[in-house]
């Protein structure tokens, strides 16, 4: 009973810790005074009306989303891809398509973005939305990795079998079989690779310039000439977006769930 | 089906001394079935003793080192998995999660490229031979594992397939399901003409759906015989201790015919009883439980065999009742006897078993079986009544 308490009071404790900042910005938005106070002065919508009618915010939203997308997109193809080649290869080739996936949480993520400037810098891939999108895929890859070689450790190899034995030859049992199997572990790792990318600031201050900025990118160069409540606004925005991925994750997984167990072995 | 349909037999699989070797320890020693078209035949052993990696390799999922496969004259192993035309029911059903009943049925007919009605009568006829015909629309997750056997069933049979492949179809089902579904699977494949290959461990399955068995032992075909022959002619001591109960006597034959250190065991006539040859000195003598007796000691009829022991153990198994019987040596002998019958003898208490001389079957021993421990056989030798 008492170790009960104590691991409650240590849980609110790290909630405090956790959320009360969010809960505090996001609240400061809908100030209706003009500076970012706790608690806000007033209600109102003006801060949030304000960023939804900035072209400056509006186009780092845009260009934060298209990111996110498409760094998502190119994680689950990356990582579907190498989870399938760890799991069906042998002995060191397995270690590799591993050691590779796993690389990008490794590496410091300064380190990386310092190699990701100087390389796609000459690949004219610096101050767009292709460039971060490849950046933020390969540091989303091992979401999507982590997810789909764990579905493939559980999925039953007969069942594989039994497409070909009767009559699917291996590509056509990759696509009819295999991949739809796959879909909800790579769809939940491409959503927690979205979300990595939403809010990645070190990489995309690297990849960004004066013209293509993301939401993280401006925000930062916002604080740094003083918080204004439009900061608190975006910053609302950001965890709308966020907070509704992780709710799609969430409803995602007694999906897959549901999946995994049913066509694992007995 | 309808009945033209249903004249779509199987074809005939020759397998010739396949070998598959892991390292240096062969999984399938030159292994040799002729499987004739329509023939239900089932690879029968304990677990190691390569029956699925035969069926594997029959499947196309592994490669035999050496050997060949033909189907229909035809060599297989050359094909690649999925142009084999092949069915197959795994244990675990390995239906497709993501796909509904229907969608699973079809799965064969859309690889081979047929759509339309065509493919929806197809699809219906398959169901309904498995006694699903409303269960298109479900959900595998929806269904009983007995259901999904029954779709995977309809799954193996719904494109016609040259063979059947069947890998412990029944194991993870229980008692009654199996029974069941044995006899489904039994008439199924006679009214579709199937070849028919399954594997099993379980030899009361073998018996009951095979038309003939093929029984295996470390890697080595140790008989290929119909249910019949494999339960009263077995060719050595390895096929008659696993198919069915037995009571086994080794020893070695004498110059005169009689047997050499069989436990205690006085046999009448003195010579073994059993026109078959013999491939070495030494032989073991087996006797099914059912037709031994059991009596007082020295009430035994002059006529039939015998040897003396105490009861060590009574178990009822159903409607018959196993006495087991330990004799001088330590060796427990088995008497099967009627439960409806009454109980007359209670453990601890000396009793002779008997029984009819025709009932003594003897067989040679199985090479590195248990009781062989004399080199190759020099001689053959009958043993005559």
């Amino acid at each position: 009973m008492n170790a009960g308490v104590s691991v409650r009071v240590v849980g609110i404790l790290i909630a405090i810790l956790l959320i009360v900042p969010t809960i505090v910005i996001c609240a400061t938005a809908f100030t209706s005074g003009s500076s970012v106070t706790f608690p806000p002065q007033g209600f109102s919508l003006r801060w949030i009306d304000d960023v939804l009618g900035d072209r400056r915010w509006m186009r780092a939203f845009g260009n934060s989303f298209s990111v996110g997308l498409l760094a998502a997109l190119f994680a689950m193809i990356a990582g579907a891809a190498l989870a399938l080649g760890a799991a069906r290869a042998r002995g060191a080739v397995a270690s590799v398509f591993t050691a590779v996936s796993v690389l990008p949480m490794i590496v410091p993520l300064v380190v990386g973005a310092i190699g990701f400037y100087l390389v796609y810098a000459r690949l004219g891939l610096t101050g767009n939305v292709l460039g971060l999108a490849i950046a933020h895929g390969v540091l989303g890859l091992p979401y999507v990795f982590v997810n789909v070689l764990a579905l493939l450790r559980t999925l039953d190899p007969r069942i594989e079998e039994a497409a070909r034995v009767h009559g699917a030859g291996q590509l056509t049992t990759l696509v009819t079989i295999t991949l739809p199997l796959l879909a909800p572990a790579t769809v939940i790792g491409g959503l927690l690779a979205f979300i990595s990318s939403w809010d990645e600031v070190v990489v995309a201050t690297f990849l960004s310039d004066a013209r293509f900025q993301t939401l993280p990118v401006l925000m930062y160069g916002q604080i740094r000439s003083g918080v204004e409540p439009s900061v608190s606004a975006v910053a609302l925005v950001v965890t709308v977006v966020t907070f509704a991925v992780v709710l799609v994750v969430f409803s995602v997984g007694p999906i897959r769930a549901r999946l995994a167990r049913r066509s694992s072995r007995p | 089906m309808s009945p033209a349909d249903s004249r779509a037999p199987g074809a005939a699989l020759d397998i010739r001394s396949i070998t598959k070797r892991y390292g240096d320890t062969p999984a399938v020693d030159a292994v040799s079935l002729d499987i004739r078209a329509g023939e239900f035949v089932t690879l029968l052993g304990a677990s190691g003793s390569g029956k699925t990696t035969l069926l594997r390799i029959i499947a196309g999922f592994a490669d035999a080192d050496e050997g060949s496969l033909l189907v229909d004259g035809q060599e297989l192993r050359s094909v690649p998995v999925h142009r084999r035309d092949i069915g197959m029911v795994f244990q675990n059903y390995a239906l497709f999660p993501h796909l509904n009943v229907e969608q699973n049925v079809a799965y064969p007919l859309r690889m081979r490229g047929m759509r339309g009605p065509e493919r929806r009568r197809r699809v219906a006829e398959a169901l309904e031979a498995v006694h699903l015909p409303t269960f298109g629309r479900r959900r595998i997750t929806e269904l009983s594992g007995g259901q999904q056997q029954r779709v995977a069933l309809a799954r193996a049979i719904v494109s016609r397939p040259r063979l059947l492949l069947m890998d412990e179809p029944l194991g993870a089902l229980d008692r009654n399901l199996r029974d069941a579904l044995q006899l489904e699977i039994s008439r199924l494949s006679r009214e579709l003409g199937l070849t028919v290959v399954n594997v099993t461990h379980d030899q009361e399955e073998a018996l009951t759906m095979s038309d003939r068995i093929a029984l295996l032992d470390r890697g080595r075909l140790v008989q290929f015989a119909t249910p019949d022959d494999l339960y009263h002619r077995p060719v050595d001591d390895t096929a008659a201790a696993f198919v069915g109960e037995s009571n086994l006597f080794r020893g070695s034959v004498r110059d005169d015919g009689t047997l050499d250190g069989a436990d205690g065991v006085v046999f009448s006539p003195p010579s073994l009883v059993d026109g078959s040859a013999v491939g070495s000195g030494r032989v073991a003598v087996m006797v099914r439980p059912s037709l031994v007796r059991i009596t007082a000691v020295g009430s035994a009829p002059e006529a039939h065999s015998r040897v003396d022991g105490h009861v060590s153990g009574i178990v009822y198994a159903g409607d018959s009742r196993k006495i087991i019987v330990t004799t001088a040596s330590g060796t427990e002998l088995i008497a099967r006897e009627d439960a409806a019958r009454p109980l007359d003898v209670s453990v601890e208490q000396p009793v002779t078993l008997h029984w009819d001389a025709r009932s003594s079957i003897v067989t040679r021993l199985a090479a590195g079986s248990a009781g062989a421990t004399a080199p190759a056989p020099e001689t053959r030798r009958t043993v005559r009544a």
